[in-house]
């Protein structure tokens, strides 16, 4: 029925009619916009009076602050980008909102809130850091400083990546209700959602490592494959060898065989999301050489995907996972890559596979789509 | 030489300037959208139709002169919200004044088209002008969602611009809006088993 009101056929009218209308209306409309600015003029006016006698006690701290301020407004400039848009995203600065379309950009000058409709997505890079937002997720965006990049994630989720090589040397913080997670070059994920009325954070790392806070005192340190949830309870086991993903293997299951991943989503799910297990910190030497091998194997990967190799980052990737398994990244590369092959039945036992561990993994819908297509159900 | 049209921009600081020569450029990029939006709130033109579009044009003109509408979506967006809120407030204030069922009916031009059912026309109108009513006589931020959205198409995103809040609110109101309005209208037809938005 409301479909029906807005499609109604709106009758046409008599010319004569119209034009005495539009003659009365644009009338109106001229007296009414001289009318309004008058009234400004003359609010502005009586404005700038009563502002000239209370500036002229305090004319030298005004001025000093004045000019300070626009000192490092003219440095900053835009410091970081709302970009890659895909259905509805608003942006406020300032108090001003704006919606972006599909595939703009826009700069943020100072300090915003980036929120995405259900159904949309965007990223927001800085120098320094580039933030993917999930549907329906509302993060403010700070005005950056020497020291931080502090976002604050109210609602969704975001998957972060951090350059490591970057000259800037500020470190990136994702502050949620109720933890901050503090990032130390690497590519991350954190969530928040509402559990039993509760306010739950979680966090999972892909590359790098990052700190995880709670009222200020580490909670956590995360490596590459591990996952934190405020909602956990307990720590469970160690994390004490060279290769952190194994260690948290009874959560991450690193055996992808199917009995390994047997069971409901459900009980999957229940294993993935406390994270508990994930959470012992390695010794830092040994933890340099397992990231540094990680990184170095994952870009030789991502180069041969690059040169157009993808038979060579197929094995590449499949290498990088044995010995890494539950990265989710390289998982993601994994797929993509056999279905460029053409190999849709591998790249959709992949996608499974990738499911399984991640449920709600960034790449989760393009999984789904290839894991349920027609054409992979052989 | 053909003169450029000016863009929403340049009206719109028209109007900030004073500039009243462009009251006639505006109209006449607005008058379509917040002619139809007047129309769909009251079903036909009532016999003040002028003077409610004239009263929404006006009210445009304050927004943009003092800045309340935020160049965050197009300037007929803007009027169309603008529109049905004028249009909503004389609805409620008539259903107030208990005039709108006595009132002389204005021109309703649609025609009675040849093999057409006029008995179902007339029951179709009916059941419209019960929408119509219960619309104007919900909560008024849930009525302007439901209104904006299923009636004129605007995005939720664009509506919580319009109305000022956040997205998630925006949808919040809709969904509101959409459940108060299937109970009324289940209460003034209470044999009908479904009503379908």
């Amino acid at each position: 029925m409301l479909r029906r009101l807005g499609s109604q056929v709106v009758p046409v009218e008599d010319p004569e009619h119209v034009e005495r209308r539009r003659e009365q209306v644009v009338a109106a409309l001229s007296r009414s916009i001289r009318a309004n600015a008058e009234h400004k003029r003359r609010a502005t006016r009586t404005r700038v009076l009563w502002g000239f006698g209370i500036a002229a006690s305090l004319a030298l701290g005004i001025g000093f602050a004045a000019r300070a301020r626009q000192s490092s407004a003219d440095a900053s400039a835009v410091f970081s980008t709302v970009s890659e848009v895909t259905g509805a995203v608003v942006v406020t600065e300032n108090g001003e909102s704006r919606v972006l379309a599909s595939g703009s950009e826009f700069g943020l000058r100072d300090q915003g809130e980036v929120e995405t409709a259900p159904e949309a997505q965007a990223r927001l890079h800085s120098q320094k850091s580039t933030v993917h937002l999930n549907p329906a997720t509302k993060l403010t965006v700070p005005r950056i400083t020497p020291v931080e990049e502090r976002y604050r994630l109210a609602v969704g989720r975001v998957e972060v990546s951090v350059d490591p090589d970057s000259p800037i040397t500020r470190s990136v913080v994702v502050e949620t209700p109720n933890a901050e997670v503090v990032v130390h070059g690497t590519v991350f994920a954190v969530g928040v959602s509402s559990r039993d009325k509760q306010t739950v954070t979680e966090v999972s790392v892909t590359r790098g490592s990052v700190w995880v806070l709670q009222h200020g005192l580490q909670a956590a340190v995360l490596s590459a494959g591990q996952r934190w949830s405020s909602d956990a309870e307990a720590v469970s086991g160690a994390s004490g060898s060279s290769a952190p993903a194994p260690t948290v293997a009874p959560l991450i299951a690193p055996a992808l065989s199917p009995a390994a991943v047997s069971g409901t989503d459900g009980a999957v799910a229940r294993r993935e999301l406390p994270a508990r297990g994930s959470v012992r910190a390695t010794p830092a030497e040994t933890k340099t050489s397992t990231l540094a091998e990680q990184s170095r194997m994952f870009q030789e990967a991502i180069d041969a995907r690059n040169r157009g190799e993808d038979a060579r980052a197929v094995d590449l990737f499949a290498r990088l996972l044995s010995r890494y398994p539950s990265y989710e990244e390289a998982e993601v590369q994994l797929f993509r890559a056999q279905k460029r092959l053409g190999r849709t039945a591998a790249a959709a036992a992949e996608a499974r596979r990738y499911l399984a561990l991640h449920p709600q993994g960034f790449a989760r819908d393009e999984a789904r789509e290839l894991a349920l297509s027609p054409a992979q159900r052989r | 030489m053909q003169q450029r049209t000016p863009t929403d921009e340049e009206l719109i600081d028209a109007v900030q300037r004073g500039d009243h020569q462009v009251a006639s450029v505006i109209y006449e990029r607005l008058v379509g959208v917040v002619d139809h939006t007047l129309y769909r709130v009251f079903g036909r033109r009532e016999a003040d139709h002028d003077d409610l579009v004239q009263a929404a044009f006006e009210q445009i003109v304050v927004t943009l002169s003092r800045r309340s509408y935020a160049r965050a979506c197009s300037l007929r967006t803007w009027a169309s919200s603008i529109a049905s809120h004028v249009g909503f407030n004389a609805l409620r204030s008539r259903r107030r004044e208990r005039r709108v069922l006595d009132r002389e009916a204005g021109i309703d031009t649609e025609p009675v088209r040849a093999g057409v059912d006029v008995e179902g026309e007339a029951s179709a109108r009916a059941e419209l002008e019960r929408l119509r009513v219960q619309l104007s006589e919900m909560k008024s931020t849930h009525a302007e969602a439901v209104f904006l959205h299923d009636v004129l198409g605007h995005e939720l995103a664009e509506i919580a611009l319009m109305t000022q809040v956040s997205v998630s609110a925006a949808q919040s109101r809709l969904v509101r809006g959409r459940s108060e309005l299937f109970r009324r209208l289940d209460h003034v037809a209470p044999r009908r088993k479904s009503v379908s938005p």
